[in-house]
C-alpha cells in the first residue's frame, strides 16, 4: 500500500495512517488506494457524517469485505474538506486469500454459542467473519462471531465457521475498573449519594414519580433493580424485560435514593456535556435512549453471592453494548459496600455517586457507535482512556452545577466512589501502580492486556497537554494549553478518537489522530499542535 | 422607589394656560385689580383635567419552580392621566373659608418585567426573560379637606389659596404571576408569554396644597350677557398638589408607594 503504509503490531495488518501532516502525495495515493478498494467492493461505507466542529467537514467510515465477508477490525476513516480528502486512518488487511463459504450454517453456528454460554445467554446472532491472524491466531480464519453473557462477563467469542472450535474470545464488557484477580485486592471502588441536593428530571405517572427523563432529546432511564441480582443477571442477558414498575420511583418527588439520584442525574449531564461541548446528540448522535442500572444487588449479599458477582455488581461499574431493550447498551452502577466492611482500608461506595464514572461508562457507549475500539490491548487501552477523558471532563464540565461541596473536579478518577483517593491519577498514574510512559506498558494478559491500566498512558499525556509538566520517566516537559483553554483538548481528543480511529488503533495512531485533529481545529503550527506533539513524545508514544 | 417627573412641554403648557386665563380679562377691557374680600360666600366648582407627572415603582416577587426559587421584578410606570374633580367651599370669616373636594385620577400603564426563571437541571443557573404587562390600571379616590384664602381682586377674578389633609384610598393592578413557555433542549432561553394579575386597594392619609384661579366673565361674553345668573358663574383653573403614599404589598414586601402629584384641571365655578 506504498510508503504511507506503516507495519503495526498486528501481524498482516497495515495502517493508514496519513493526514495534514503529510506530504500531498502521501495523501492522494492513500485516497486513490482507498478508491480503488471502493470500487472493486473491498471497502463498504458503513457510515457518513457532517462534521459537527467543522463547517465544510465530512466523515466516512468504510469496512473492508474479503469477498462479501466483513473483516474483523479492519476499518478506514476518511475525512473530507469540501470533497477533497484531509485525512485517512484505519487499518487494513493485505492479502487475504481465506475461502469465505461456511461449512456451518448460522443456525448451527448459534447452537455452538448457546453451550458455549451454558447458563448465560447468547446476546448477538452469530456474524460471519473473516479475523486475521494476530497474537493466539496462528492463521486467517472464517469464523462466525456472537457475544455471550455468562453472568459476569459479557464475552466475545470467535468459533471457528468449519469446525465450530472457539478461535479466539475475549471479554467485551467494559468496567469502570480492571477485573481484579482476587478479592482482596479489588479497588473497586464509591445522593446525591453525598446528601448533595439535584435537580432530576423525571415522568410522573399515576401519582408517582418514575426515573424517566423526557426532556432531554434522548430518553434517560434509571431503574432500580432492588437488589435482585437474580433479576439483573436476567434483564442483563435478555432473559428478562424492564417495565415502568422497574424505574427507580419516588412518592412525593423528593428522591431520597442517592444511588438513583446520581444515575439519574449523572446520565442527563453527560448528555449536556456531549451536547454543548461537541454538538452531539447523544451516544449515538442520533440521541439512542440512555438506560443505566443502579441498586444491582443487596450490599448484604456481599457475604453470599458467587464472587464473580460481588466484582461486578458491588465492586464495579459496567457497560454492556448489547444489553437492555432494543439491544444497544446499558451501564450498570455497582451497589458498593457495607458501610463497616472496608476495602483494603478504602470505602466503596454506590458507583453511581461519582460523576466521572457515570461519563466514563456511557462514553464507551460513543465509543461504541463511533470508532468502536475493541477492549483488548492498545485499541481497549485507548478506549478506556477516551472513558476516562470523558469522565474527567464532564466531572469538570459539571462542576459548577454542583452544590452542598460536592463535585470538586479533579483529575482523579472513581474519588467520589472509593474513598479516599480514587482508583486512577492522570497526573500521576504511578500512584495506582499505572504506567505514565509506553515503555512501562502492561504486557501481560490480564485485564485483556492491560486495557485499564495502560490507558494511563494516554491519559497522562491528555493531562499534560491541559496543565503542563514534565514526564517522570522521559524527563519531557510539556508546556500544556492550560486549565482555561481545556476545551481545545477536549476538541482534538474527541475529534481525533470518535472521527479518526478504529477498532484496531493503536497508541500511535491516537497519537496522529490528535495531531491531525489539532491541525483540522486550530491549524498547522498551532499551540495546540505542539502541545499535542509534546504531550505523546513526552509519554513515550512516537 | 418612585420619582416625580415633569416634563418642560408640560411645565410651559401649564404657564400658558394660567397666563391666557388671566390674559382674558385684559382683552376684555378691565384690568382694575384691587385685592378684597370675597363678595360671595359659597363657591362650587367641576373640574376636568390632567395629571402630568409620571411615577415609577418597583416590586420584587419570588416564586418557586423546578425545586428552586425564581423571581420577577415588576418595573411599574404611573403614567400621566384624568383627573375629574369637584367641591365646594363656604366662606367662613374674612378671607378665609373651609372646603372639601372630591377627585378621582385613573391611567392604564404598563410593568415592564424581568425575570430569573429556574433551569430544570440546574441550580443556580437561571434564564432570564423580559416582558411588557399593559393594562395595568391605577385608580386614586381622593377627599381633600381644604382651608382656603380666599382673594377677590376685582369683581370677576378670584384667587385662592388652600391646603389640608387628604384621605386617598389607591387601587393598584399588581403583576402576581408571569407566564413562559419553553423553548426546548438545551433550555437556555424561555419565551415570555404573559402575567396574571391581581388588584389592590389601600386608603392613605396626605396632604394637598393648591391655587385656584377663577375667573367669573361668562357675562360678558357676547349672547350671554344678558343672562344675569352669568355674573355667578365662571371659568377656573386650580393647580394642586397632593402627597401621600400607600403601603400595597407589591410582591413580596410592601412598598411604599407615592400616591398624588401635580394636578391641572379647568373647569366651572358657581358662587352663591
Amino acid at each position: 500500500m506504498g510508503q504511507y503504509a506503516v507495519a503495526q503490531t498486528l501481524p498482516g495488518g497495515r495502517t493508514m495512517r496519513v493526514g495534514s501532516q503529510d506530504e500531498l502525495s502521501l495523501l492522494r495515493e492513500a485516497d486513490a488506494t482507498v478508491e480503488a478498494l471502493r470500487r472493486e467492493g473491498s471497502l463498504l461505507v458503513r457510515k457518513r457524517s457532517i462534521d459537527p466542529q467543522l463547517a465544510d467537514r465530512t466523515h466516512e467510515r468504510l469496512v473492508q469485505v474479503h469477498r462479501g465477508v466483513p473483516v474483523f477490525g479492519a476499518e478506514l476513516t476518511r475525512q473530507a474538506d469540501q470533497g477533497a480528502t484531509v485525512s485517512i486512518f484505519g487499518t487494513l488487511y493485505d492479502g487475504l486469500t481465506l475461502d469465505t463459504t461456511p461449512a456451518l450454517s448460522p443456525t448451527e453456528a448459534a447452537a455452538v454459542f448457546d453451550d458455549l454460554a451454558q447458563s448465560g445467554r447468547r446476546m448477538t446472532e452469530p456474524r460471519l467473519l473473516v479475523l486475521p491472524a494476530r497474537e493466539g491466531v496462528d492463521t486467517d480464519r472464517l469464523v462466525y462471531e456472537a457475544r455471550v453473557f455468562t453472568g459476569a462477563r459479557l464475552m466475545a467469542y470467535f468459533i471457528d465457521a468449519t469446525s465450530g472450535e472457539v478461535v479466539w474470545s475475549y471479554d467485551d464488557l467494559k468496567t469502570q475498573q480492571p477485573r481484579l484477580p482476587c478479592q482482596q485486592c479489588t479497588v473497586g471502588d464509591g445522593l446525591g449519594v453525598k446528601s448533595d441536593r439535584k435537580k432530576l428530571s423525571v415522568t410522573t405517572v399515576g401519582g408517582a414519580f418514575l426515573a424517566h427523563d423526557r426532556l432531554r432529546p434522548a430518553d434517560v432511564f434509571t431503574f432500580d433493580l432492588r437488589g435482585d441480582w437474580v433479576r439483573t443477571l436476567a434483564v442483563l442477558d435478555g432473559g428478562a424485560q424492564l417495565f415502568d414498575a422497574d424505574l427507580a420511583a419516588d412518592a412525593d418527588n423528593d428522591w431520597l435514593d442517592g444511588a438513583s439520584v446520581d444515575a439519574h442525574v449523572g446520565m442527563g449531564w453527560t448528555y449536556d456535556y456531549l451536547f454543548d461541548r461537541f454538538g452531539r446528540q447523544g451516544l449515538n448522535a442520533e440521541n439512542v435512549r440512555m438506560i443505566s442500572l443502579v441498586h444491582p444487588i443487596d450490599r448484604s449479599d456481599v457475604f453470599t453471592a458467587p464472587p464473580e458477582l460481588v466484582g461486578i455488581f458491588h465492586l464495579n461499574a459496567f457497560y454492556c453494548g448489547v444489553c437492555g431493550p432494543d439491544g444497544v447498551g446499558l451501564a450498570v452502577f455497582g451497589e458498593g459496600l457495607p458501610p463497616n466492611v472496608l476495602l483494603g482500608g478504602r470505602r466503596v461506595g454506590y458507583f453511581s455517586g461519582a460523576l466521572d464514572v457515570v461519563a466514563h461508562e456511557l462514553a464507551h457507549a460513543v465509543t461504541d457507535f463511533t470508532s468502536a475500539l475493541i477492549p483488548l490491548d492498545e485499541s481497549g487501552a485507548l478506549n478506556e482512556a477516551f472513558s476516562d477523558i470523558i469522565g474527567v471532563e464532564v466531572e469538570h464540565y459539571a462542576e459548577p452545577f454542583f452544590r452542598d461541596g460536592a463535585g470538586v473536579a479533579d483529575y482523579l478518577l472513581g474519588e467520589d466512589v472509593i474513598e479516599p483517593g480514587g482508583i486512577r491519577s492522570l497526573p500521576n498514574p504511578q500512584q495506582f501502580g499505572d504506567p505514565d510512559h509506553y515503555s512501562l506498558r502492561f504486557l501481560g494478559l490480564n485485564d485483556n492486556g492491560g486495557i485499564h491500566t495502560n490507558s494511563l498512558i494516554a491519559t497522562h499525556a491528555y493531562y499534560l497537554a491541559i496543565e503542563g509538566g514534565t514526564n517522570r520517566v522521559s524527563g519531557l516537559s510539556v508546556t500544556g494549553v492550560g486549565a482555561t483553554n481545556r476545551e481545545q483538548m477536549e476538541q482534538v481528543f474527541f475529534r481525533a478518537f470518535t472521527n479518526f480511529l478504529t477498532p484496531l488503533s493503536t497508541f500511535s495512531d491516537a497519537r496522529a489522530a490528535t495531531i491531525q485533529a489539532a491541525r483540522d481545529l486550530y491549524g498547522v503550527g498551532s499551540t495546540p499542535e505542539a502541545v499535542v506533539i509534546q504531550a505523546w513524545n513526552a509519554v513515550g508514544v512516537l | 422607589m418612585s420619582r416625580l417627573v415633569i416634563t418642560i412641554r408640560t411645565a410651559r403648557r401649564l404657564l400658558l394656560g394660567a397666563l391666557a386665563l388671566f390674559a382674558a380679562p385684559t382683552l376684555l377691557g378691565d384690568v382694575a385689580f384691587a385685592q378684597g374680600r370675597p363678595t360671595e360666600r359659597i363657591t362650587a366648582r367641576i373640574d376636568g383635567g390632567w395629571r402630568p407627572a409620571a411615577r415609577t415603582f418597583v416590586g420584587t416577587t419570588t416564586f418557586e419552580a423546578f425545586s428552586e426559587l425564581g423571581n420577577f421584578e415588576a418595573d411599574y410606570e404611573i403614567r400621566q392621566g384624568v383627573v375629574i374633580d369637584g367641591g365646594i367651599s363656604f366662606l367662613l370669616w374674612r378671607n378665609l373659608a373651609v372646603g372639601l373636594d372630591v377627585s378621582s385620577y385613573s391611567s392604564i400603564n404598563p410593568a415592564r418585567l424581568n425575570t430569573e426563571l429556574p433551569h430544570p437541571f440546574f441550580f443556580d443557573l437561571p434564564r432570564t426573560s423580559s416582558g411588557v404587562a399593559g393594562g395595568l390600571r391605577r385608580e386614586e379616590l381622593g377627599v381633600h379637606l381644604r382651608a382656603l384664602w380666599v382673594t377677590q381682586f376685582n369683581d370677576w377674578l378670584v384667587v385662592s389659596f388652600s391646603g389640608g389633609p387628604s384621605l386617598i384610598n389607591a387601587r393598584q393592578d399588581l403583576v402576581s404571576a408571569v407566564r413562559h413557555r419553553e423553548v426546548g433542549f438545551p433550555f437556555g432561553d424561555v419565551l415570555f408569554e404573559g402575567h396574571s394579575q391581581t388588584t389592590q386597594s389601600e386608603n392613605a392619609l396626605g396632604v394637598n396644597a393648591g391655587i385656584d384661579v377663577d375667573a367669573y366673565v361668562l357675562h360678558r361674553i357676547p349672547g350671554l350677557s344678558g343672562i344675569e345668573t352669568m355674573r355667578q358663574v365662571g371659568l377656573g383653573v386650580l393647580f394642586r398638589y397632593v402627597s401621600g403614599s400607600a403601603d400595597l404589598q407589591v410582591g413580596d414586601s410592601p412598598i411604599s408607594v407615592d400616591l398624588g402629584g401635580l394636578q391641572v384641571t379647568t373647569g366651572i365655578r358657581f358662587r352663591f
